[in-house]
């Protein structure tokens, strides 16, 4: 029971990892655009599904393959940005916060479809990074699993790096904090809007690369992880790239050991989803602006 | 006679039924230093907003070194050599002082790294007698030291026209000292400034040139002198 318990914390936290790398983008783009992105589960399928065409009909190995589909999709979203988003900034639509929900949910509703026309229904699997198992003691744990968690460690560090060490990295705190006062210090607002919604799409795209080898790929396979990285992004407290991390790896393993330790061990999968939501639920009532929310300051 | 640097003419900005300036024009030279006065309500701040782009004429031009930029948006303005500070300060709050100096570097970094303009902003804020503050966050600072830092941010702009909205307000009377120390300093290196601030004693004593808004009006201008025997600046303050 013990190694089992182990097992599922090792698949808790690489799901986690997941988790951090697509509510990552999706708090970049939050804290800097003052969006929700709901198309944002749409842009972790397409990265899927590049990732995978561009590894079984191109012949990308399968590492270069998430990392162009995680290019293709940056540039993706700067498209999506310039097109559809661009008018809540210059101020031609008047009532900006609904335009924006109607804009990406009409977005989504139709990536998804045009997925299904391109694609098709059928699932399918990206090729392995690494076929095979590892084993620690008496452990067994796939290559693939082992190769996706070091790639997404490898990209959300390199994230922060970028957010918290660059020009660029400073450029989008400061629009994330007060985009008046950053525009006045010459910061390039619309700039950095460009920057984040293709940093926060791409993030998206690899999560959905990285899932590809190890569960299906399908149209629709961004619906629930989206809904998921806004439980994250509330969880961790809206705009919090600690708490957004820290909050994924937390949803992460209370699926995953709560699904096992679920007293009817036969319907514990079935509650899965609902053990996250039961956990927001909590920690929303014990502290209403989440793990490490701040209470909003206006400064205007 | 000096060049002008600002020129700002027939200046009109309405905000729904309020009009808040009304055909206002007034020019400044290059290293003037010119206070702008009023009454709560008569208008300064919506003009700073106009010059510095964060609101658009509804008529009217603001012509800066002979180029138009009432259309422009405040970040092109910004880098064109305008900076300005807040009445309500507008610190990165989540970020170090150091961090709070280092984001106009985007736009003026020539060489692409930081390291390049450390020096400067160490500088600065050695300058603004804050330089102890450097690794402490925006949030943790006093409003005073608050008031330092958006300066010391405007600096790294190194920008020709200074705009000061209010930068005495809820200072500790020694804090106001140095900042007007800062500000004489400034002005004596070519700095130009437009300072608005009720602090009479203050603006009357730094600016070299006075403006007097009434209800979004200009309704008088003159050198401090002039402008403390003006009787409608007087009546404007004290009614009838």
């Amino acid at each position: 029971m013990t190694e089992y318990l182990i097992l599922q914390a090792l698949n808790g936290l690489i799901i986690g990892l997941i988790y951090a790398l697509m509510a990552l983008g999706l708090t970049l783009i939050f804290s800097v655009l003052k969006i929700v992105n709901f198309a944002h589960g749409e842009l972790y399928m397409l990265g899927a599904y590049f990732s995978y065409y561009l590894a079984k009909m191109f012949g990308f190995p399968p590492v270069l393959a998430v990392l162009s589909s995680i290019i293709i999709v940056f540039f993706l979203g700067v498209v999506i940005e310039v097109l559809f988003l661009r008018p809540v900034y210059t101020g031609a639509v008047e009532r900006k916060d609904e335009y924006a929900i109607l804009i990406t949910f009409g977005l989504s509703i139709f990536l998804q479809n045009l997925a299904l026309f391109v694609f098709g229904p059928w699932t399918r699997r990206s090729p392995s990074f690494v076929s095979g198992t590892t084993s620690f003691c008496s452990l067994s744990i796939s290559n693939d699993r082992l190769v996706v968690s070091a790639l997404a460690i490898v990209f959300m560090v390199a994230t922060l790096i970028i957010i918290g060490r660059t020009f660029i990295g400073k450029g989008l705190r400061a629009v994330s904090q007060d985009r008046e006062a950053a525009a006045i210090a010459g910061i390039n607002p619309f700039k950095m809007n460009l920057l984040a919604f293709g940093a926060g799409s791409a993030l998206a795209a690899a999560g959905g690369a990285l899932i590809g080898p190890i569960f299906l790929i399908f149209p629709t396979m961004g619906a629930m992880p989206v809904i998921k990285s806004f439980v994250i992004i509330v969880l961790g407290g809206m705009g919090s790239i600690k708490g957004c991390i820290i909050a994924s790896l937390i949803l992460g393993e209370a699926e995953s050991l709560g699904s096992v330790l679920f007293p009817d061990l036969t319907r514990g999968l079935a509650y899965k989803n609902a053990i996250g939501l039961l956990f927001l639920v909590v920690v929303l009532l014990l502290k209403p602006t989440g793990l490490f929310g701040e209470k909003h300051v206006r400064m205007k | 006679m000096k060049k002008h640097m600002l020129k700002v003419s027939r200046v009109t900005k309405r905000f729904g039924g309020l009009t808040a300036l009304e055909n206002v024009s007034f020019r400044v030279a290059e290293n003037e230093l010119l206070g702008v006065i009023g009454p709560n309500g008569s208008g300064k701040t919506t003009l700073i907003n106009l010059i510095n782009g964060i609101h658009k004429p509804d008529n009217g031009d603001i012509i800066f070194r002979d180029m138009p930029i009432h259309r422009l948006s405040s970040y092109k303005i910004a880098q064109k050599g305008i900076g300005r500070t807040f009445q309500v300060t507008r610190v990165f709050r989540r970020m170090s002082v150091m961090e709070n100096m280092m984001v106009p570097a985007l736009s003026i970094s020539k060489s692409g790294t930081q390291e390049a303009l450390l020096p400067k902003a160490l500088e600065i804020l050695a300058l603004l007698k804050i330089v102890h503050l450097k690794d402490e966050y925006g949030r943790s600072l006093s409003g005073g030291q608050h008031k330092l830092l958006e300066l010391g941010r405007v600096l790294m702009l190194d920008p020709d026209l200074i705009l000061l909205d209010e930068p005495f307000a809820g200072v500790h009377p020694e804090l106001k000292a140095d900042l007007h120390d800062h500000i004489r300093k400034l002005h004596d290196r070519g700095k130009t400034f437009i300072l608005i601030s009720h602090d009479m004693h203050s603006i009357f004593s730094l600016s070299q040139r006075l403006m007097v808004l009434s209800s979004g009006e200009k309704i008088a201008h003159g050198t401090p002198e002039e402008i403390r025997k003006n009787e409608e600046v007087i009546e404007a303050y004290l009614g009838n």
